[in-house]
């Protein structure tokens, strides 16, 4: 009796291990964007728990503020890690893009080569023409309105995981005059992503001191989270800071955090430190 | 009846009493504020420098108005152990490549944030312990920062050395123009050790 007892023992041990590393492994590939974050280091001290998979990021702040920096540092660390990442670009080449990466020493060519990273240029009046149309002239096709150019770059690899729009504020320019169709348009651009499980990255000009910042409105509300890069003028000096002003769901530090942009290193974020001057004293 | 004049203190028991002073670093983790006249700084830096390296700290300096370079050299001169400092520099960008790992350059005096990190970078730097922090000095940064601005810096600072395990040194002046802003961020310090006017003949 004694044997069968002992057999079944290892029975149950044996089953309750296979299915607790099943749970692990879903855990670990809804991590995707926790592991990406390593890549910048001190970002994921900004967030507590794990961040979903199709969560939507709002990257906002003035000229200069490191945007693309921050988004192309991510996306190259999720490549690394076997992700494929879709860097759409609206205003930069591809090859200007990779020069800038090599200024903080990454090479992106063999992640390329492998398909796991891949940068476009797409024409923004293009984007505003076709999504114009779309809405307007009811054009029946099989995209979804305003959103050709996307699922067009996505039907040839279905596989992209995250993808990053630099920057939006391009087409809102465009838009000016008609702001609801580009709002109908953020709308469905998010929908689209958070539906088809993939992390989006948003980029968007705003001001680049905190005191000056407004929050617009659209892409604020719609996005679940939204991080705010400073440039932060301080007498004859100007300090870099990051900001999470909003996660949705998702437990933040809730501070002006000082940052560094270094060549040869990329961006570092120092969640332990403060930023000082007189706009944080008022 | 016997009248007994009353013995001035010579200059062994001056020396005694700085000494004294500054024992109080040979425990924990306190923080100070040392207040100098201007002809007394230098001795009362030497003093805190000797008395850190008998407890074989390492740590950081912080220079506001002479480049690392030349602080070497002079601390060199008094016998000092430069090995165990790492520098933080606001005054000369360090050529080459020569003790790149020993100064941390800072591009500005107004630059308080990018100050705060280089004290951060410079202590992980540092594996051996205990930990020291010497800034020398406030009333340089006074003429870049506004009180306000400096006051939350040094109380954000002190508050990370006591976290981190760190002695803290900060030299100023004992002067009227330095006596307000002391006096508003006196509950900063653990101590605050007024060093008398140097006279000649002392150690």
């Amino acid at each position: 009796m004694c044997w069968k007892n002992l057999l079944l023992v290892s029975f149950i041990l044996f089953f309750s291990t296979v299915s607790m590393k099943k749970k692990q492994n879903k855990s670990e590939s809804t991590g995707i964007l926790n592991k990406a974050f390593l890549g910048v280091p001190g970002l994921s001290k900004l967030f507590e728990g794990n961040i979903k998979k199709n969560v939507s990021f709002l990257i906002s702040g003035g000229s200069g503020c490191g945007k693309t920096i921050f988004c192309l540092q991510i996306v190259y660390n999720a490549a690394k890690l076997g992700h494929k990442c879709l860097y759409i670009s609206l205003e930069e080449s591809p090859e200007k893009l990779v020069s800038y990466m090599h200024v903080f020493g990454w090479s992106p060519e063999e992640l390329i080569k492998k398909g796991l990273f891949k940068i476009v240029r797409i024409n923004p009046f293009e984007v505003a023409k076709s999504i114009e149309r779309s809405y307007h002239e009811l054009v029946r096709d099989k995209y979804m309105p305003g959103l050709k150019h996307i699922q067009k770059l996505l039907e040839s690899d279905p596989t992209v995981e995250i993808v990053v729009i630099d920057s939006i504020s391009v087409v809102e320019a465009i838009f000016l005059s008609k702001k609801e169709l580009y709002r109908l348009h953020l709308q469905q651009l998010f929908e689209f992503f958070e539906k088809n499980n993939i992390a989006l990255f948003v980029v968007s000009e705003s001001e680049a001191s905190p005191l000056e910042y407004v929050a617009r409105g659209v892409e604020e509300f719609l996005a679940d989270i939204v991080v705010l890069l400073y440039n932060v003028r301080q007498g004859d000096i100007r300090t870099s800071a990051i900001e999470v002003f909003k996660a949705r769901g998702i437990k933040h530090l809730k501070k002006i955090i000082p940052m560094h942009i270094e060549s040869g290193k990329g961006i570092t974020i120092f969640p332990r430190l403060k930023v000082f001057g007189e706009e944080f004293t008022r | 009846m016997v009248v007994r004049s009353k013995k001035k203190p010579g200059p062994k028991s001056k020396k005694s009493k700085l000494d004294s002073d500054f024992k109080i670093l040979s425990s924990g983790s306190p923080v100070l504020l040392v207040l100098t006249s201007g002809d007394n700084q230098d001795k009362s830096l030497e003093r805190v420098l000797k008395t850190l390296e008998s407890l074989k700290a390492h740590g950081v300096f912080i220079t506001t108005t002479k480049s690392s370079s030349k602080l070497t050299k002079e601390f060199k001169k008094r016998g000092l152990d430069t090995s165990r400092l790492i520098f933080i520099d606001f005054v000369k960008k360090p050529e080459g490549h020569k003790d790149m790992n020993r100064r941390i350059y800072v591009n500005s005096l107004s630059n308080l944030t990018e100050l705060s990190i280089a004290i951060s970078q410079a202590l992980d730097t540092l594996k051996e312990k205990p930990k020291f922090l010497i800034l020398h000095s406030i009333p340089t940064l006074h003429l870049y920062n506004k009180p306000e601005v400096l006051a939350r810096f040094l109380n954000f600072i002190i508050s990370k050395l006591r976290e981190w395990n760190v002695k803290g040194v900060f030299f100023s002046l004992a002067t009227p123009q330095e006596g307000e802003f002391t006096e508003r961020t006196k509950e900063f310090y653990d101590k605050i050790i007024k060093v008398k006017k140097h006279r000649k003949g002392e150690g």
